[in-house]
């Protein structure tokens, strides 16, 4: 394709990206009063994600690796993934957390920095989902995390997810307000 | 020899005498090898023919190795013994594969299971080899599966690749016995998120292949539909990630918004961007809601119309396979919308006794189901994932080759692991 289809596709039809989603109110009022309870030192304007697949059938890394590409484009409210713990702001698990992983589980919460968050994203991760019940799977990141965030969905949209992050950006933002204010 | 009755293939069950020839010889190959706790299954094809599928019963807890002539089957000897406890005599590898040392039971699938801690994690092949050794996993690369490879090698050149797997084993063949196949439906669609529609396929053909009853063809032809828009919107994440990987920007954005229409125009008509749940054992749960068809179309057209922007990513052999296979999906796909039959979307199953195998082509390869039903519920199962095939290739591929070329070489094998791992 020339240059030139190229450039009045985009004039004509705009960029891909898709307008971002709206962020759930209530979700982000219950963030901010987390955020507010923890008295430590906040996070930037800026959050850089961890991703734990602890067991997932790869249904929610689809939607991740969405998120991450031409129309979410995750990068543009500042949110990122990174390749090692001891950068990530947040440990976005998915997967019902199998026995097989609850070590690296750990071991990646632990070599984060502080303040860290954990975010359940899909349903497995928020409860074990379908696989509650096995041998092989301890049963949700609660079982093995405190969690601060659940996404649930079979696997969520990569909307959902998104309206998620920028909650816990927006909420952290806020409770910033809030704590200069007083 | 006896032939028990199987459908579409019948099953030749073998003495372990017979067992050990067909393992003697490397014809015809294998395709899936399996085991519940009284027999030990294996399905064999010559590339075309038909497939063989036969079984021998255990005998003191083992059976005849097929490993030493058909390499391929060492993986599944190793499942085979941590799932069931069966040895695999004169085996090539006795190490655990899915058993970790981590389940409250070793051997869980079997008729009694032991008590747990069996295995060490296994060991590497490579051993103490003074080479350099680097582990990644099981956390790794940004958004990846589960696994552990032990790369060896001195500096950037790679001597031997291990895959160590095994970590997203969930127990899912445990949890869908004693259940009806309607039930233990959500969890073949959920083996391995990238072929859901494809293991849900061959689960509905396998279940519908043991009660010797057949999908309306109306189902026939929606599970058409779903399938392709699957093989057309995961060979477009694919191509997105090879491009991502030989940092063609504009490409992978164009692999990525034309993938995000497709799984857009799924939701729209299916109501499920992966169309999880849609296949049902009898047909499928819904027809497509009205003005689906349309979307579908819509993100077809757009599609090729840019078809040809693929063209940079030709020097990978892979990719130019996947844009191939979208042309042909996409003729597929307006063909089968165009040629809808009239009628009912499902049959009801009935509460009987049978065994079956069905199949599905998935966007990164065949998958082959079985299971036997006793009075409407499932007694034995076993789902085989091209996970099976994938991960024995990138060892193969990257043995002699380079650091640099890993990630292009995992982004074109598709690895996944929760297939395998079941």
């Amino acid at each position: 394709m020339t240059i030139w289809r190229r450039i009045s596709r985009t004039l004509r039809e705009g960029p891909v990206a898709a307008a971002p989603p709206v962020v759930d109110v209530q979700i982000m009022a219950s963030l901010a009063t987390r955020l507010e309870a923890a008295a430590h030192a906040r996070l930037g304007r800026s959050l850089a994600i961890r991703h734990m697949d602890a067991g997932s059938c790869g249904g929610c890394e689809i939607e991740l690796r969405a998120l991450r590409r031409a129309v979410y484009d995750l990068e543009r409210f500042g949110i990122r993934f990174v390749a090692s713990p001891r950068h990530a702001d947040v440990l976005l698990v998915t997967g019902p957390v199998t026995r097989n992983l609850v070590d690296a589980l750990e071991q990646s919460h632990a070599a984060m920095p502080e303040p860290k968050f954990v975010i359940a994203v899909g349903d497995c991760a928020v409860d074990g989902g379908v696989f509650k019940g096995s041998y092989a799977i301890k049963g949700g990141v609660g079982s093995t995390l405190p969690v601060d965030l659940l996404i649930s969905g079979c696997p969520p949209t990569p909307e959902r997810i998104l309206a998620g992050l920028r909650a816990l950006l927006e909420a952290n933002a806020r409770s910033k307000t809030n704590v200069s204010s007083r | 020899m006896r032939t028990e009755p199987c459908s579409p293939w019948p099953r030749h069950a073998l003495t372990q005498e017979e067992w050990a020839q067909i393992a003697g010889a490397p014809a015809p190959p294998l395709l899936a090898l399996w085991a519940d706790a009284r027999e030990v299954y294996a399905l064999l094809r010559e590339p075309g023919a038909e497939p063989l599928f036969v079984s021998t019963a255990i005998e003191a807890g083992a059976y005849p190795a097929l490993s030493p002539i058909r390499p391929q089957a060492a993986w599944f000897e190793r499942m085979i013994r941590d799932l069931w406890g069966h040895t695999a005599t004169s085996g090539t590898d006795q190490r655990p594969l899915l058993d970790h040392g981590n389940w409250p039971q070793a051997a869980p699938m079997a008729a009694a299971p032991g008590p747990p801690g069996r295995p060490e994690p296994p060991e590497f092949l490579s051993g103490e080899d003074p080479a350099d050794q680097i582990p990644l996993g099981p956390v790794r690369g940004l958004i990846e599966a589960p696994a552990h490879l032990r790369v060896t090698g001195y500096g950037e050149s790679i001597a031997r690749l291990e895959a160590r797997l095994g970590y997203a084993h969930k127990g899912t063949l445990a949890l869908m016995r004693g259940k009806s196949p309607r039930a233990a439906a959500r969890f073949a669609a959920r083996l391995s998120g990238e072929a859901t529609v494809a293991h849900s396929i061959a689960f509905a053909r396998a279940t519908e292949a043991a009660l010797n009853c057949e999908a309306p063809a109306r189902a026939v032809a929606w599970r058409g539909v779903m399938a392709e828009i699957e093989r057309i919107a995961g060979n477009l994440d694919s191509l997105a990630a090879v491009a991502e990987a030989m940092e063609v920007h504009v490409v992978a954005s164009r692999c990525a918004w034309h993938g995000e229409a497709m799984r857009r125009a799924a939701n729209i008509a299916f109501g499920h961007r992966l169309m999880m749940d849609c296949v049902i054992p009898g047909g499928v749960a819904a027809d497509a809601v009205p003005g689906g068809v349309e979307a579908v179309g819509r993100a077809l057209a757009g599609l090729e119309a840019e078809r040809d922007e693929m063209e940079p990513l030709a020097p990978a052999t892979a990719a130019r396979g996947w844009v191939n296979e979208i042309g042909e999906s996409t003729r597929l796909v307006r063909n089968l919308l165009a040629g809808m039959p009239e009628g009912a979307l499902s049959v009801p199953l009935p509460a009987e006794s049978g065994e079956g195998i069905g199949f599905a082509a998935s966007p990164i390869g065949d998958v082959w189901h079985w299971l036997r039903l006793d009075h409407g519920q499932i007694a034995s199962v076993f789902m085989c994932d091209p996970g099976w095939t994938q991960w024995r290739l990138l060892e193969a591929a990257m043995a002699g080759g380079q650091l640099d070329d890993l990630r292009l070489t995992i982004a074109s094998l598709r690895l996944t692991s929760s297939g395998m791992d079941l």
